[in-house]
């Protein structure tokens, strides 16, 4: 019986071969297939988890692509869009690490076999071993609303996981997750809606935080931890939104106020200095820079907006910091002039390794995510040069940049695909400080995954190692009242 | 002969259940089966129905959601929902009949069941996969009695697997459980209102409000939506009570589905697309798992109007991949659209402005500062005026709009509020043309 039912696997399995359709005498086309996503050119580091593509041609009934390495090793798939095994497609490109891989594409386009250019894509020698991303999903009703979640992603496989979703916590926002340097020993997180609050988590305890006190007047966002661990720096703010009345920019997000705190987590104090908590100006998107002794922040001055939301203009700003001490130093320096050079500089994020600030340019708002003309640039820390990521920028917005743990990669959002879905892509950064043409996150079905999802991604982050977040004891703490409510310092 | 008579008794009975059943779901309570179907998005790719293993009681919801699609043609709804419920009627008597051997215990059993699922069905909300879910239940038990004479081996056997087959696609029947209520006779009457705008029966609508003994705001709101896609809403002005035009009214999270599919609708006649999207959008995410065909329609003729071709084709995709709405998306793509949304971009704003807050005021001032000619967003300026008896700010509005565009005032609603400003102006020594 045993045996018979072992045959008819057999047989079942020369079936499909015998059926599936090879490569026939294929018509060579002197043109790149046109793909989704879009991966030619595209710089990927050793083991992140299989480019799978679809050939966009209408009528294409099936596809069969080669991919051969320039030192070692080869690997085909065939069949509606191209799916790499997950093993095969690591070793190759780990046995590749430095060199390119050739695609081969060939796609049967309405029962005729074609045959495109050959494609390259770019097998860095840097390596990404970070465990991958965490990041917030979220419908983009821009309002709350749907069923918000927090992720986190295997890069190396297509796995995600559900780290907090409104499922578990109904009727509660959550956002500005914030870990330590992609380290998830150290996580922040605020809660808004009923029994909101402030979390801090280290090495796995939670504590839950009142930040709002009476000399700030909103509870933290925007986090950004010290590298000791024993600070973390906040945007205390109001935001709000008003709409357009034509289309080309449909949202306009503002804060009404703005102020930047630090909360020492020993003490429980709010530092407050009075540099950072002006009331004619909005601090915002605090960050250290690697050695902790640098606050970088934006600023803007206050107006009245929505009306006047095209002078809001946010310089990029400096500001020594002793950690011993808890103190500012004196003298803060701007880097770059928001309305001298009518732009606005935000989102400021210092590469682990000291040698490059990224940021976010546009032309006005301290919001750049509803900014269509948000671009991602980088300063040279050795020289304060600065210049755009060209290979990275599109004509919708980029936004929210954040390192790997060695600097090697960034992770940014997107919205060029269609204006309005805010998509990850992730890019290499040369010595130099030359980027790599970004490549969309993989996903197992790239196709079916981002047309058919409706959120947005929102405050991606890498993770160096996967996040150990337990939802029962959330929940829990969310539900009770117990808060510790911060003093001022 | 007697005898056969009795024994047909139960399936006449059954009969005159089924029809008087259909005959009030489809006559009654047929717009709710409307609402059911807008409220999920079925695709036709074989992705999307794996994605259903994933979920509990995957076979029922996958079953449930397949035949809720079709519920957008008219009569199938009742129809399919009366005949799921005599199919399982039918298993479920013919279950007990093998087990208890008695038939009018199973058919009276079978008629309970029946009526209960019918009474679940009250609340709009009742999904379909919940019909599935005790449908596939009473299959699997049915099966079972098949094996009633095998030896208790088998019989046990097959009664493990019917039970884990049961937890597995059908979750035990749990989901089939719905609420004890009287017909929602209320949200019926709002349903009802909702998809006669939707599909364009602006007359039917009237009718149906006049007739009502009781108006809602809501349905007060599309009363006046339909007049005033008709034209005549300075006309129609006060024909329903409360007069409620929608222009006093916000959205935002806390808002009702209902609220938020009713100012998408609302925008969307002003040529708000803007707002229209965001109320799409607010709509979309307050539906089960965040999917709302209709407001994914409206979405992609949102974008297809305001030009947003990139954004357009990812919601004309999805649709692409529907049974209903396949034949509509692949009609409307970028460069090419019905007269219906070729007349709308007409009205499209040409000037990106940015309003202070979103009161229907500024809203409807802004539309009509990007295009004079806005007659609809013009009437519900005025009429908003009217309603709020604020005469001062209807003159203005009236000189400021509407006098450039048409002239003289044809409307007698509007003609009634000149004379009282002259009157009022006359009793107070000021000229209208001081004004």
């Amino acid at each position: 019986m045993k045996m018979k039912i072992e045959w008819l696997g057999w047989l079942w399995m020369l079936f499909l071969v015998a059926c599936t359709p090879r490569v026939t005498n294929p018509e060579k086309v002197d043109a790149f297939p046109v793909i989704y996503p879009d991966y030619m050119d595209v710089t990927i580091p050793p083991g992140i988890a299989p480019l799978n593509f679809y050939v966009m041609e209408d009528k294409t009934e099936r596809v069969d692509v080669v991919v051969k390495g320039s030192r070692n090793g080869s690997l085909q798939t065939s069949g509606e869009y191209a799916a790499f095994d997950l093993k095969d497609w690591r070793e190759l490109t780990e046995q590749n690490a430095g060199g390119t891989l050739t695609f081969t594409v060939c796609a049967l386009v309405d029962g005729q076999w074609k045959q495109y250019r050959d494609f390259s894509v770019s097998i860095s020698k840097n390596r990404l071993d970070d465990y991958g991303l965490i990041y917030r999903r979220i419908p983009p009703g821009y309002e709350v609303g749907g069923n918000i979640g927090l992720y986190q992603r295997n890069i190396h496989t297509f796995e995600e996981k559900p780290m907090l979703t409104e499922m578990a916590v109904p009727g509660r926002c959550f956002n500005c997750h914030t870990s330590n340097r992609t380290h998830p020993r150290h996580i922040t997180m605020q809660v808004r809606g009923e029994g909101g609050g402030t979390l801090i988590q280290k090495e796995g305890v939670q504590q839950w935080y009142n930040t709002k006190t009476d000399s700030t007047r909103a509870a933290g966002s925007y986090a950004y931890w010290h590298p000791d661990g024993n600070y973390v720096a906040y945007a205390a703010n109001s935001v709000h939104q008003s709409f357009f009345v034509g289309r080309q920019k449909p949202i306009e997000v503002y804060h009404l106020y703005s102020n930047v705190v630090l909360l020492d987590t020993r003490t429980q104090e709010l530092i407050a200095d009075k540099r950072l908590t002006t009331p004619d100006w909005l601090e915002i998107f605090p960050a250290f820079s690697a050695d902790g002794k640098t606050l970088y922040y934006s600023t803007s001055q206050a107006c009245n907006v929505p009306a006047e939301y095209e002078k809001v203009k946010c310089s990029l700003v400096s500001i020594p910091f002793d950690a011993a001490s808890g103190r500012f130093g004196e003298k803060a320096d701007t880097l770059l002039n928001g309305e001298k050079t009518d732009k606005s500089y935000v989102l400021a994020r210092p590469s682990y390794d000291g040698k490059w600030l990224m940021y976010v340019q546009c032309s006005r708002s301290n919001f750049p995510i509803a900014q269509p003309d948000a671009d991602l640039w980088v300063m040279n820390l050795a020289n304060w040069e600065t210049k755009p990521l060209d290979t990275v920028n599109s004509e919708h917005t980029e936004s929210y940049p954040n390192w790997s743990s060695n600097s090697k990669w960034f992770v940014f959002s997107s919205k060029r695909q269609d204006g309005m879905y805010t998509r990850l892509y992730i890019a290499g950064m040369d010595e130099n400080g030359n980027a790599t043409k970004p490549f969309l996150l993989p996903q197992e079905n790239p196709k079916k995954y981002y047309h058919e999802l409706f959120d947005a991604y929102n405050v991606p982050d890498f993770t160096s190692e996967e996040v150990e977040f337990d939802v029962r004891t959330t929940r829990k703490n969310i539900e009770s009242d117990k808060r510790i409510q911060v003093t001022i310092r | 002969m007697k005898k056969n008579i009795i024994s047909i008794i139960p399936y006449i009975l059954v009969l005159v259940w089924a029809v008087v059943a259909w005959w009030f779901f489809q006559f009654h309570y047929e717009y709710s089966f409307y609402y059911k179907e807008q409220n999920q998005l079925f695709l036709w790719s074989q992705d999307y129905v794996m994605d259903y293993l994933d979920r509990p009681a995957w076979a029922a919801q996958l079953a449930g959601d397949f035949i809720t699609q079709f519920f957008y043609y008219t009569y199938v709804g009742a129809a399919v929902f009366v005949g799921l419920l005599l199919v399982t009627g039918d298993l479920t008597r013919r279950a007990l009949q093998r087990i208890t051997g008695c038939k009018w215990l199973s058919f009276g059993a079978a008629l309970v069941l029946m009526s209960v699922l019918a009474v679940f069905n009250f609340n709009p909300d009742y999904r379909m996969a919940g019909v599935m879910s005790v449908l596939g239940v009473v299959a699997l038990v049915y099966l079972c009695t098949l094996f009633l004479s095998f030896r208790w081996w088998i019989k046990g056997s097959v009664a493990v697997v019917a039970l884990v087959l049961a937890g597995w696609m059908f979750g035990f029947g749990a989901s089939g459980i719905g609420k004890f209520s009287k017909p929602y006779q209320e949200i019926e009457d709002y349903l009802a209102v909702d998809n006669l705008y939707y599909f364009g029966n602006y007359g039917e609508l009237a009718e149906r409000v006049l007739r009502m003994e009781k108006v809602s705001p809501v349905i007060s709101c599309y009363y006046y939506m339909a007049m005033a896609q008709n034209g005549i809403l300075p006309q129609a002005l006060g024909n329903v009570e409360p007069v409620d035009l929608g222009t006093l009214l916000h959205i935002g999270p806390e808002s009702t589905i209902q609220e938020m599919k009713l100012m998408n609708e609302f925008y969307f006649l002003l040529g708000d697309m803007t707002l229209a999207e965001r109320a799409a959008l607010l709509g979309c995410v307050s539906s089960p798992n965040n999917r709302n065909v209709r407001m994914i329609k409206r979405l992609a003729e949102v974008n297809l109007v305001a030009g947003d071709e990139e954004a357009a084709m990812k919601y004309l995709r999805l649709l692409d991949k529907t049974w209903a709405y396949r034949k509509w998306a692949k009609q409307n793509r970028p460069g090419r659209m019905n007269a219906r949304l070729e007349a709308k971009k007409a009205f499209a704003c040409k000037e990106d402005k940015v309003r202070l807050n979103d009161h229907c005021r500024v809203v409807l001032m802004g539309l009509l500062e990007t295009n004079p000619n806005n007659k609809i967003a013009l009437d519900y300026l005025l009429c908003t005026d009217i309603l709020v008896k604020e005469l001062g700010t209807f003159y203005q509005d009236y000189i400021t709009y509407y006098l450039p565009v048409y002239g003289e005032a044809k409307e007698p609603v509007y003609q009634e509020m000149l004379r009282m400003k002259k009157e009022y102006d006359e009793s107070n020594g000021n000229e209208l043309d001081k004004q």
